[in-house]
């Protein structure tokens, strides 16, 4: 519609940045937050134990298996990390599935505070809370947007070296566009990276087409691409499982050198002569989301037919998914990735406003759509960290024995995002702004002491331990309560020009 | 044609035009690459839909510097008809 490829892309810039803005914060603000999946579930299940340090883990858990269990389908051990500090058991018998999480002696069951931790953060951000009614597909479209919205920004804002360091902080909107672009091309290889390996990640389910009409539906595709193991004859004589792994942890010693190696250990009927022992190893070494696996018999502990190898193009997906998800980042890099994903909501953030601003600017009266923008601008961008701080606060406040207590901090979660949007449809807008930003930084600021006042016995743990997740997560959300009240000060105290 | 019509025509063409063309890329590419046997059926599956992502994203930033709107369209016609020939020609190999 332009003759200039610029001006078109500044004009799709404007444009596609605008209709999908708001979702997109809200996913790259709760995808960041699920880089630290694990530690976030730590923080919020105090109950859990240190120990990483407990001597012979997999025969204890072995040993407690055979007590606990009779005839089961299936026993899962998941070995206990610096990152979850969660040793647990796991085992099926027929649909009936149980759970326990084992303390640091053999004997010492805990239990947890029923929470989804980190994890409603990571569902949040794929599905929207609406896995069944096309939450993925949302995702997705919102991916290639973005995608759309960056190539575009490059035509949009390109004095890039200018950019890079100009940052003029006299009136709000020129602090805000030069941020904008300042931000913008930091981010960009990391949102190209991003938006792109989370679209590969569901590339088949969104266009299914190629796999119905080659290959009989994405199911058998994926099978036939990374075919499985041999499904277990159920009606083998049964034998008693192992009960002593040395003899299996000696062979995967050989494949696997090193320490601490083993992430995880599935017994496939482990009642039956042809069960299998599935052995998973930690994460960190692959870029790939499949780490190895190593495959024995689970009465002998001899070694079995592994996995085949899966085929280049699965490979290659599951690297783009392994990517997106940096379960092989060392601490150093995950923090880079965190702050980048918190750049990048930023920087939409940030979009959002100026859009705003710049027509406010230029119209007398302003219009039914500057309205709707503005008040979506404080409910979205204002009230998502607060309504994160809110949930985080629940998992603290509600009563531990609660029943349904995971489900009402989800609850907790979203009726704060409501009252978020009440205060911004009520309030004068730059109020509203102030309100949300010292609301967040007071629940921030609450958080460390209400965690301190009911059981300081877990600070002093954490001390004398040096468990470094939850005293950095105490620091890092005082540090963001500082940012937000520094945010709000400086917000009150400027001209909205 | 009015501003608002064309958006809205440039738009449909960028999100639908472009979501057909990666569709039928799809499955076009398919028996290409089987033909000229760089990989199984299956894998060649998994790539041309990866593949077709780029291409899906080329429409969108097609679809709105074109400069006129009936060429675009013209255009997304043309590239589905040779998409669908080239998948009715290869398969029939």
């Amino acid at each position: 519609m332009n003759p200039d490829f610029t001006k078109s892309m500044i004009w799709l810039h404007t444009h596609s940045g605008l209709v999908l803005g708001w979702l997109l914060f809200v996913i790259f603000f709760t995808g960041s937050l699920s880089y630290f999946n694990p530690e976030i579930s730590q923080w919020m299940k105090p109950e859990l134990v240190n120990v990483t340090s407990t001597e012979n883990v997999i025969n204890h858990s072995l040993k407690k298996l055979h007590q606990v269990t009779v005839n089961s389908d299936m026993w899962r051990i998941n070995l206990p990390n610096e990152r979850t500090q969660h040793w647990s058991l796991q085992w099926r018998n027929g649909s009936e599935r149980h759970v326990l999480s084992l303390g640091a002696n053999f004997d010492q069951v805990i239990k947890p505070r029923d929470t989804y931790g980190g994890n409603f953060f990571r569902k949040f951000h794929y599905s929207l809370q609406l896995r069944d009614y096309g939450g993925r597909y949302i995702v997705g479209f919102s991916a290639m947007f973005m995608l759309v919205a960056v190539f575009s920004g490059i035509f949009t804002h390109r004095r890039l070296f200018s950019n890079f360091f100009t940052l003029r902080l006299g009136k709000l909107l020129t602090t805000l566009t030069d941020f904008h672009a300042l931000a913008g091309l930091i981010t960009i290889p990391y949102i190209i990276m991003v938006c792109s390996s989370g679209i590969m990640i569901y590339a088949i389910m969104y266009l299914p087409f190629s796999a119905d009409h080659f290959a009989g539906g994405q199911r058998n595709l994926s099978r036939a691409l990374s075919p499985g193991l041999e499904v277990i004859d159920k009606n083998a004589p049964s034998q008693l499982p192992l009960s002593d792994f040395t003899v299996v942890q000696n062979k995967i010693e050989q494949h696997w050198q090193g320490q601490n190696q083993i992430r995880r250990i599935t017994f496939e009927q482990p009642f039956s002569r042809e069960g299998r022992i599935i052995v998973d190893r930690v994460k960190n070494l692959t870029l790939s989301k499949q780490s190895e696996r190593l495959v024995f018999s689970s009465n002998d502990g001899k070694p079995l037919q592994g996995y085949a190898q899966a085929s280049n193009a699965a490979q290659v997906r599951r690297i783009f998914f392994g990517l997106h998800e940096a379960q092989f980042a060392d601490i150093g890099l995950r923090w880079l990735l965190f702050l980048l994903g918190l750049l990048t909501s930023a920087l939409i953030a940030s979009g959002l406003i100026i859009w705003l601003n710049k027509r406010l600017l230029r119209v007398k009266q302003p219009q039914l759509g500057h309205f709707v923008v503005e008040r979506l601008n404080i409910a979205v961008i204002g009230g998502l960290p607060l309504a994160t701080v809110a949930f985080f606060l629940s998992n603290r406040l509600l009563p531990q024995l609660l029943e349904g207590r995971a489900i009402m901090e989800v609850q907790v979660f979203f009726l704060t995002w409501m009252v978020c949007v009440l205060v911004s449809l009520f309030r004068p807008a730059k109020k509203a702004w102030v309100d949300l930003l010292l609301a967040s930084a007071f629940g921030c600021y609450l958080l460390p002491i209400i965690d301190l006042y009911q059981d300081s016995q877990r600070m002093k743990d954490a001390i004398l331990e040096v468990n470094l997740v939850y005293l950095t997560f105490a620091l890092f959300i005082l540090l963001m309560g500082f940012v937000f009240m520094k945010l709000a000060c400086w917000l009150r105290a400027k001209d909205a020009a | 044609m009015t501003r608002k019509a064309e958006v809205f025509f440039r738009s449909v063409a960028a999100i639908v035009g472009g979501y057909s063309i990666a569709a039928v890329f799809s499955l076009a590419f398919v028996p290409v690459l089987v033909w000229l046997q760089w990989c199984n059926q299956n894998e060649a599956v998994m790539i041309a839909t990866m593949l077709s992502y780029i291409i899906y994203f080329s429409v969108i930033i097609i679809s709105f510097s074109r400069e006129s709107t009936l060429l675009l369209w013209r255009d997304i016609a043309l590239t589905l008809c040779l998409g669908c020939a080239m998948y009715l020609a290869m398969g029939s190999l």
